[in-house]
């Protein structure tokens, strides 16, 4: 009949089956529970990635690599690769051979656009596009694929890229405070108040085109403007040269020379090194060129001979 | 792999042609067969978009075991390759090992403690100049074969031009408006 079709037995009756076949299930091998590696029938030239196509465990009768891993038996050396759970453990690489990196990237190259040729260079992005965005993307094992740190996003821009004027400038360094980096001349905007990452980027451009618009406005009371809240030091209509020219006039008075006006004296070079000296002093701090300088200005301006 | 991929016509212009350039969508199937994994492309579609470009990608990825994290740095590096994005530079930071002693019994023993630490490997990849597209193909495949017990960060420097609403202060624009007390 049908159940006993799957014994080789032919010209026999079905109710007297073959004396070899006995009751038990054949399981076709000479000693039983074992069956040769598969590593025994790979050729050399096989192709690796039909083996390990995909991500998995190391499977010992599946690579026919002679590999020993673990701790090593007294005098003796690391287990084999059968039954070692060390192997097991660690992940493993063989799905991704250099041939089968090549065969994807290959497949997947048809989905990747090129890098424009004409920026190939820092300063020519800059000059196209000047507003960086940082992201951070987090990709870790765990209950939660999603991760509160996220969202946050990071503008940057320089100033000189962005049509200010000089009081514009000023108004906007002053604005944004500790934002602004003077040696790099960027403006950094950190955003993360919303939930999402692009409500953020959204408010970054918000504060951003407040910011630009509100430094070009001139209030009514930017112009009580005084001395401390100056960026730099401007010489015109200072104490400083109010005092050189006091002295100047006295200095000329004492030897009665009085028909001397005060642009004749602003526009003569001891006053204008003066000037020069003093500013570089105020703005750039004080270096062995600038106090030298100075003293030669003051020298020339006093008429003293060293 | 079967099923043509249609080609995309890029063009390698100037600027406002980048603005313009295509962006590739990918429209992909994973089917799940009894035997391993069979992809099947429908097609490769172009959308009218303008490339995102990203000035660097920075990825960081942490792991306790510094041998498969040289195994990834290979794949990583060699894949980058294949696919033509630069490689700016490749480093490893210095591990960071976190230590903490704990008491050895349930109940009283206080001289008897155990020790434990955790350390974390790092290795950083930096790539430059590569596009929206680009990205996201190099950090999907990269990070599908993410190893298990491995993490990583992915820091994108995007680089924009300056919006047509900041280019120029809009109060020329505006009509003047009479200026009203303000109240303190």
């Amino acid at each position: 009949g049908p159940a006993l079709s799957a014994f080789p037995c032919t010209g026999l009756s079905p109710a007297a089956p073959h004396p070899s076949c006995t009751g038990k299930p054949r399981t076709g091998h000479s000693t039983p529970g074992h069956v040769p590696p598969r590593t025994e029938r790979m050729a050399v030239d096989q192709d690796w990635s039909s083996v390990y196509p995909t991500a998995a465990s190391f499977k010992p009768a599946s690579v026919p690599l002679p590999i020993r891993m673990g701790y090593p038996v007294k005098r003796g050396v690391p287990p084999p690769k059968e039954g070692n759970l060390e192997l097991i453990k660690i992940p493993n690489f063989l799905h991704l051979t250099p041939p089968a990196i090549r065969k994807h990237c290959a497949a997947l190259k048809d989905f990747c656009t090129e890098w424009p040729s004409a920026l190939d260079s820092d300063e020519k992005c800059e000059q196209h596009f000047p507003i960086e965005i940082e992201t951070v993307d987090y990709v870790s094992a765990g209950t939660s694929i999603r991760n509160p740190k996220a969202r946050v996003v990071t503008l940057k821009v320089k100033l000189s890229n962005l049509n200010l004027d000089d009081h514009a400038k000023k108004k906007i360094i002053k604005l944004v405070g500790e934002r602004y980096c003077k040696d790099t001349d960027m403006l950094t905007i950190t955003t993360d108040r919303c939930p999402l990452r692009r409500q953020n980027y959204d408010y970054g451009i918000h504060l951003l085109t407040v910011l630009y618009h509100e430094s070009w406005k001139t209030e009514i009371w930017e112009s009580e403007k005084t001395e401390e809240d100056m960026e730099e030091y401007i010489w015109e209509n200072s104490r400083s040269q109010r005092n050189a020219l006091d002295t100047l006039l006295r200095i000329k008075a004492s030897e009665n020379i009085t028909n001397v006006t005060k642009e004749e004296l602003l526009a003569s070079e001891i006053v204008k090194n003066y000037k020069n000296s003093v500013v570089a002093l105020k703005n750039e701090g004080e270096t062995e060129n600038n106090m030298s300088q100075y003293k030669e200005s003051v020298k020339k301006l006093l008429n003293i001979q060293a | 792999m079967f099923g043509p991929p249609f080609l995309r016509v890029l063009n390698s212009n100037f600027v406002h042609l980048v603005k313009h350039a295509p962006k590739v969508r990918r429209c992909y199937c994973l089917i799940t067969l009894s035997s391993p994994l069979a992809w099947i492309w429908f097609s490769v579609s172009i959308s009218d978009e303008p490339e995102t470009l990203y000035k660097r990608l920075s990825l960081l990825v942490k792991g306790h075991d510094r041998a498969v994290l040289d195994s990834y740095e290979f794949f990583a590096v060699l894949a980058a390759k294949e696919l033509g994005i630069s490689v700016e530079k490749v480093h490893r930071p210095p591990k960071t090992i976190e230590r903490f002693t704990l008491l050895k019994s349930v109940h009283i023993f206080k001289k008897h403690r155990v020790q434990y630490e955790m350390r974390t490997h790092y290795l950083c990849l930096e790539l430059k100049h590569v596009t929206g597209s680009t990205a996201a193909v190099y950090l999907e495949y990269v990070q599908r074969n993410l190893p298990e017990g491995v993490a990583m960060e992915v820091k994108k420097t995007r680089i924009e031009a300056i919006p047509e609403h900041i280019k120029k202060p809009v109060w020329d624009t505006l009509p003047q408006v009479e200026e009203t007390d303000v109240k303190s």
